[in-house]
């Protein structure tokens, strides 16, 4: 176990795809997908992605503060004692660690701000919804004999682009570990997939790079602005259907090569990258880093 | 006297209205207390800590809205809990609106203008951000949002003598004398007026708060000001057009 805490500041860039599915429903909205319609893109919230990370390390046991006990919900004074009395907080819950907490045990609450965020997402291309009625076997009311109706709404597709940043100053009061961020690259490459329900099946990680800076306080800013997405044809509708443009992205990462230590990355073999008009490979456009694939 | 002055840019933001209860409804521009919170990042100082050396008096804060805006609503599905022991009761789960501030050219972005009166937090706020370096990360009103600094330098600025000004940042209600507005700008401005925080005590607790007004079109406002806008009102060569446009400390 690497129990070293980070020292090194981090900015993140992650994009999946989305395929027939609802990346993120708004409660207010009859569940419609998140949009801004001012541009016509779809929206994912920033919490939307930390569940993702929370449900992946609950499914392998690693202990969770923001969850259920047996299904039930409970206290938080419940949920620190089912891991054992007089715990400390930040010793076992992998997500204060990475996302912060407001633990509110009588007469003292503490507020850790994480030092993993991420900004909301957004969708790289126009995104169109899919609305349809569905039926169900379950009856809305007891008197009733047929089923309910219901309505569900899909993107048709929607290429999703976040960032983030990994402060090393916040990690010392949380007591972020190197060992935590390595958890943090794997799940950002299988949550996703893994937590497949209906309305979130065909949704896949297709790139995801975090960059690790030398120092604790250097931070270049949103790498989403380096990136674009190319539709091959119009109104893409699947992977194949669209290309990301890095060019950019690895120009000005080679311009702050001085401030780089190293890259984490994963590139899902099906995203083309097109890097000068070329279609490149991941280590062609990055290949003058240090880089790890996670 | 020298102003240290910087450009903030980011995605996304959300500054929240104090006096709304429940719906998280967002400022159209950063209150000054979001200014003294990043100052504070940057020159890392703890949370709560600061409240008296970057307070109003201390540290000098004017803002000017460099980007148009709109909003987006969306509603979010947070935790409900009327006491604490609710709080971590995920099945009673309570929808909020939520006011997101986004730019029409893709970005949020104000120009900030500051003044710490203490010589070494100035020195030090002012090397910080020549190196784009912040000890704590900072972010536009809500952590998920992100931001960042582009500094553009120190300017010598003078105290604005004319009793008339054409004010370029969000300006301090109580400073008016007279709207004078002519009518052949008039037709462009988009004048929003709102109630911001200004000040805190070390509860956190909102201490001074006050009417500010801007224009959404990013256009000076021009007006007849009170006397008491003697040490508010500041001219920087730099920033100012030819008809001599002035800044306004929140």
């Amino acid at each position: 176990m690497e129990k070293k805490i980070i020292d090194k500041t981090s900015e993140i860039l992650f994009t999946y795809d989305a395929k027939l599915c609802n990346p993120n429903g708004d409660p207010d909205e009859e569940n419609r997908p998140r949009m801004d319609w001012e541009k016509e893109i779809n929206l994912v919230s920033d919490v939307r992605l930390k569940r993702y990370i929370r449900d992946y390390a609950d499914d392998q046991g690693i202990p969770i503060y923001v969850r259920k006990i047996e299904g039930k919900s409970v206290k938080p004074e419940e949920v620190i004692k089912s891991v054992g009395e007089d715990i400390d907080e930040l010793e076992t819950f992998i997500d204060i660690r990475l996302f912060g907490a407001t633990i509110p045990i009588k007469k003292e609450t503490r507020t850790y701000i994480g030092p993993v965020q991420f900004n909301w997402g957004y969708s790289l291309n126009k995104v169109e919804l899919l609305e349809a009625s569905i039926t169900s076997h379950f009856a809305s009311d007891e008197k009733k004999q047929q089923g309910a109706i219901g309505k569900d709404y899909r993107v048709k597709y929607s290429f999703i682009a976040f960032s983030g940043i990994v402060s090393a100053r916040r990690a010392k009061e949380t007591r972020l570990t190197e060992d935590d961020l390595k958890f943090l690259d794997r799940a950002m490459k299988e949550a996703i997939p893994l937590q497949a329900t209906r309305s979130k099946i065909g949704q896949y990680p297709r790139l995801y790079m975090r960059v690790e800076y030398v120092d604790d306080k250097t931070l270049l800013g949103e790498l989403r602005d380096y990136v674009k997405l190319i539709e091959v044809v119009e109104k893409p509708r699947k992977i194949e259907d669209v290309q990301l443009d890095i060019t950019d992205l690895a120009e000005f990462l080679h311009k702050n090569k001085n401030v780089i230590s190293k890259i984490y990355y994963f590139k899902h073999p099906e995203l083309c990258l097109v890097c000068g008009g070329n279609v490149v490979d991941f280590k062609d456009a990055f290949g003058t880093f240090e880089l790890e694939e996670v | 006297m020298k102003f240290l002055v910087f450009d903030l840019k980011g995605k996304f933001a959300h500054f929240r209205k104090f006096y709304t209860n429940s719906s998280s409804l967002s400022y159209l521009v950063p209150p000054r207390t979001v200014i003294e919170g990043m100052v504070a990042a940057i020159l890392g100082f703890k949370r709560d800590s600061y409240y008296g050396v970057l307070s109003a008096e201390n540290l000098l804060v004017a803002v000017q809205k460099i980007e148009r805006t709109y909003k987006i609503v969306q509603t979010v599905n947070y935790i409900k809990a009327q006491t604490v022991n609710e709080l971590k009761n995920p099945n009673t789960h309570t929808q909020v609106p939520l006011e997101i501030l986004a730019g029409y050219n893709g970005f949020v972005g104000f120009r900030v203008f500051v003044m710490p009166k203490d010589e070494k937090i100035y020195s030090l706020l002012r090397a910080r951000l020549e190196s784009g370096k912040s000890e704590f990360p900072i972010y536009f009103g809500s952590a998920p949002f992100a931001a960042k600094t582009e500094f553009l330098g120190e300017f010598e600025a003078c105290r604005w003598e004319d009793s008339r000004a054409g004010i370029l940042t969000v300006l301090d209600a109580g400073l008016i004398k007279s709207l004078s507005l002519e009518l052949e700008s008039a037709s462009s401005l988009a004048l929003m007026r709102d109630r911001m925080p200004c000040d805190f005590d070390k509860d956190r607790f909102a201490t001074k708060v006050k009417t500010y007004i801007h224009d959404e079109n990013l256009n000076p406002i021009w007006v007849d000001l009170d006397s008491s806008a003697q040490d508010k009102v500041y001219y920087i060569k730099e920033f100012s057009g030819d008809r001599k446009e002035c800044i306004c400390v929140m």
